[in-house]
């Protein structure tokens, strides 16, 4: 692998232990050094527990310090999860038989093998091993606590279903690790970069017409449900982004943008800038492989935003720093030196009309400053 | 949320060593990192120096290069993955590059160290930085500042003016006022603070070390430090910043004897400013407080109780709970801080 200057983006051991932090009634253990516990404990504001593996273990074996902190976890109560990181990867340790006993589930996502979706993946498979589909409805995949919207995301697609007649069946994954257990077989999805996991894939709810198929889709399989409040909603709010672009463009030209972000909520963005505000289309920098070559070193995505003068730049607190003149909108972790307390949404009818308004707000705040 | 269940290694309860080691040799002006290892670990320290650094206004990220170690290298040894990082870190063109092994560079047997001794065109230092082996972030501080001494020989001849500065905390958000601190204490005693090792120093400056006369240490955790400079090159020592009002008479008198000055005329000065402050925060005299000593640093509840006699505090449960510092204040500024966080507790109870 070629070397990487200034590496952007988290490992698939923190894409693991974001997926289980999202629920609840299971203990996260993180079986590694200490490095590998406080990283992601800095990123994800839930309990984390760690083994914090020393020389002596890495030597004779780290089954029984794992099988201590397990023990002493399960006292809590609920199950526990130990996430493998890189160098208990490499002993190739069989772990197994140091879990006997307790109710835990084992997930060797070690750093190496990738990154945060990697790793997302990995432990939602683990996860899913135990699932069953029992219920009618529509779960919602894609939730990340790692992804700045991932609350907003979640209250706004609960209530587009919920509008639509459409039960909620588990929420991949943010819910009790029961519920799991009785999930619906198809998936909406609010961020397409994490996989759906469990159920169908039914499509996404990013972007006003993506929201009114996916509603369609699901609706012509869930009895019962009706999608045409919906369908109206998303008319309605599609009309006030138009209008609300149009009256920007009247003053202002279209913004010369580029996206740093995972490649969904890229595209996500990129459509808003050339369908509404008639832009062309932007530069994206994807932080992940889904749709082309994932851009995480630092220098590389420095040099590329200063190839042109881009008047907005969308991403994360990195790209604002390296485009301080820029009109600015935060739409990737880290968002360092921001105080972010809400839950705004980037899915569903409510995240385009966020999306639109976070672009034209900081296009406006930066035209007052020039 | 943490469990040490090790009674016998305090290093469980420590961030890692590959982040004590980067928040030295980041701080060296003109010299790249490289860290060998997977993308995860460099990231996970860009990112934290990215937030850190942001919080003192410095927007400039260092230059950190992975080697990116994968699937393959872990199979198939990562020693060609480093000199690539290393080949990628002299196109910069650096005045030193230092490399730092991690967790996965020990584990799967590079010689790290023998790639390092090849010759090249620009100095090239490996310092240990896995987390499990090395212990904890300390003792990355101490490996960084232990590897960079070699830079220099006893056999410079010229001497430093000043006070050399050892192992400033740079990732502590007063980082900069407790150098100012020390820098005003020694004003009063007519001394200038010399190199700071390392805290923004260019990085040929790792060869001067061996010629400055006296040093500071950050804290006693770098004694080792302290007594390898006296060993290897005579330097004396003074073992860490001066801590809360007893304290900096203390250091004063230290530095003014290890400098051969008279120091009462500049003790007689600090005090005058700590009757003054004493005076300054009279209106917490016979306030019943308490403090949660459970997570306390000793160092700092030592600072707090002397301040809290001198004010005539009363310490008794129930009590309006004081907040404390992370760290024991630095100087008497320091304890201005202090009692002014104690004061806006007490006035919002």
């Amino acid at each position: 692998m070629p070397e990487c200057i200034n590496p952007i983006w988290p490992c698939a051991l923190t894409g693991a232990v974001a997926f289980l932090a999202g629920y609840t009634g299971i203990s996260v253990v993180i079986h590694g050094s200490s490095g590998c516990y406080y990283y992601p404990k800095s990123l994800i504001r839930t309990p984390l527990f760690g083994s914090f593996i020393l020389h002596d273990e890495v030597v004779f074996g780290t089954g029984e310090r794992l099988r201590s902190v397990v023990a002493e976890v399960s006292k809590r109560g609920g199950r526990v999860a130990v996430v493998n990181s890189c160098v208990p990867a490499l002993m190739g340790e069989d772990l197994a038989p140091y879990l006997d006993g307790y109710s835990a589930l084992f997930v060797d996502a070690p750093g190496f093998l990738g990154g945060v979706e990697t790793g997302y993946r990995i432990a939602g498979e683990t996860l899913m091993g135990e699932a069953a589909i029992t219920g009618d409805g529509a779960n919602i995949g894609g939730v990340c606590l790692l992804d700045p919207f991932w609350r907003g995301n979640l209250h706004e697609a609960r209530r587009m279903l919920a509008r639509a007649g459409i039960p909620v069946g588990t929420v991949v994954a943010a819910d009790h690790i029961k519920a799991v257990s009785h999930a619906s077989p198809l998936t909406v999805m609010v961020n397409p970069d994490y996989p759906a996991i469990i159920g169908e894939d039914s499509g996404s709810l990013l972007g006003i017409s993506s929201c009114s198929d996916t509603i369609m889709r699901v609706s012509e399989r869930v009895p019962g449900a009706d999608p045409s409040p919906l369908l109206d909603e998303c008319r309605l709010a599609e009309e006030r982004a138009i209008t609300a672009c149009e009256k920007y463009l009247r003053r202002h030209d279209p913004p010369v943008a580029a996206i740093a972000a995972q490649a969904g909520y890229a595209s996500f963005f990129g459509e808003i800038l050339t369908t509404y505000l008639g832009a062309d289309s932007p530069l994206i920098l994807p932080r992940n492989d889904s749709s082309g070559v994932a851009v995480t070193d630092y220098a590389t995505i420095a040099d590329a935003l200063s190839s042109d003068e881009y008047t907005l730049i969308l991403g994360s607190s990195y790209e604002h720093q390296m485009q301080p003149c820029a009109a600015f909108v935060g739409i990737t972790p880290p968002q360092r030196g921001r105080v972010i307390l809400g839950s705004p949404p980037l899915a569903g009818s409510e995240g385009m009309l966020n999306g639109v308004e976070m672009i034209l707000n900081a296009c406006m705040d930066r035209k007052k400053k020039v | 949320m943490i469990l040490n269940h090790s009674h016998t290694d305090i290093s469980r309860n420590e961030g890692c060593t590959l982040t004590g080691v980067l928040s030295v040799t980041c701080f060296l002006q003109d010299a790249v990192t490289v860290i060998h290892g997977p993308t995860g670990c460099t990231h996970h320290n860009a990112s934290l120096l990215h937030a850190s650094l942001a919080e003192n206004d410095c927007f400039d990220i260092p230059l950190l290069v992975s080697s990116n170690v994968s699937e393959e290298e872990v199979i198939f040894g990562g020693e060609g993955a480093l000199m690539q990082a290393i080949r990628s870190a002299e196109s910069y063109n650096p005045s030193l590059i230092c490399v730092v092994s991690t967790c996965i560079a020990e584990t799967i047997g590079d010689d790290t160290a023998a790639v390092c001794r090849e010759s090249r065109g620009v100095p090239v230092v490996h310092i240990p930085g896995s987390g499990f082996l090395g212990g904890g972030f300390s003792d990355g501080i101490q490996n960084a500042l232990m590897s960079l001494m070699d830079l220099s020989s006893p056999d410079l001849h010229s001497t430093e003016e000043g006070v050399m500065i050892v192992g400033e905390k740079n990732l502590e958000y007063e980082a900069e006022e407790n150098y100012a601190e020390v820098a005003r204490l020694l004003s009063l005693l007519d001394i200038d603070s010399g190199l700071r090792f390392v805290r923004r120093m260019p990085a040929g400056d790792c060869s001067r070390i061996s010629s400055a006369r006296y040093a500071i240490l950050r804290d006693p955790s770098l004694d080792p430090i302290g007594s390898a400079l006296s060993s290897r090159f005579g330097t004396e020592i003074i073992s860490g910043f001066p801590l809360g009002l007893e304290g900096s008479l203390r250091f004063l008198r230290q530095a003014g004897d290890m400098a051969g000055i008279d120091a009462l005329p500049a003790i007689r000065d600090e005090e005058g400013m700590q009757d003054d402050l004493v005076a300054t925060f009279s209106d917490l005299a016979g306030i019943s407080v308490s403090i949660n000593t459970s997570m306390a640093d000793p160092g700092v509840l030592q600072v707090a109780r002397t301040v809290m006699d001198s004010l005539g505090m009363v310490e008794e449960d129930p009590g309006i709970p004081l907040p404390l510092p992370f760290d024991p204040p630095v100087g008497t500024t320091g304890v201005r801080r202090m009692l002014q966080s104690w004061r806006r507790g007490i006035s919002r109870a």
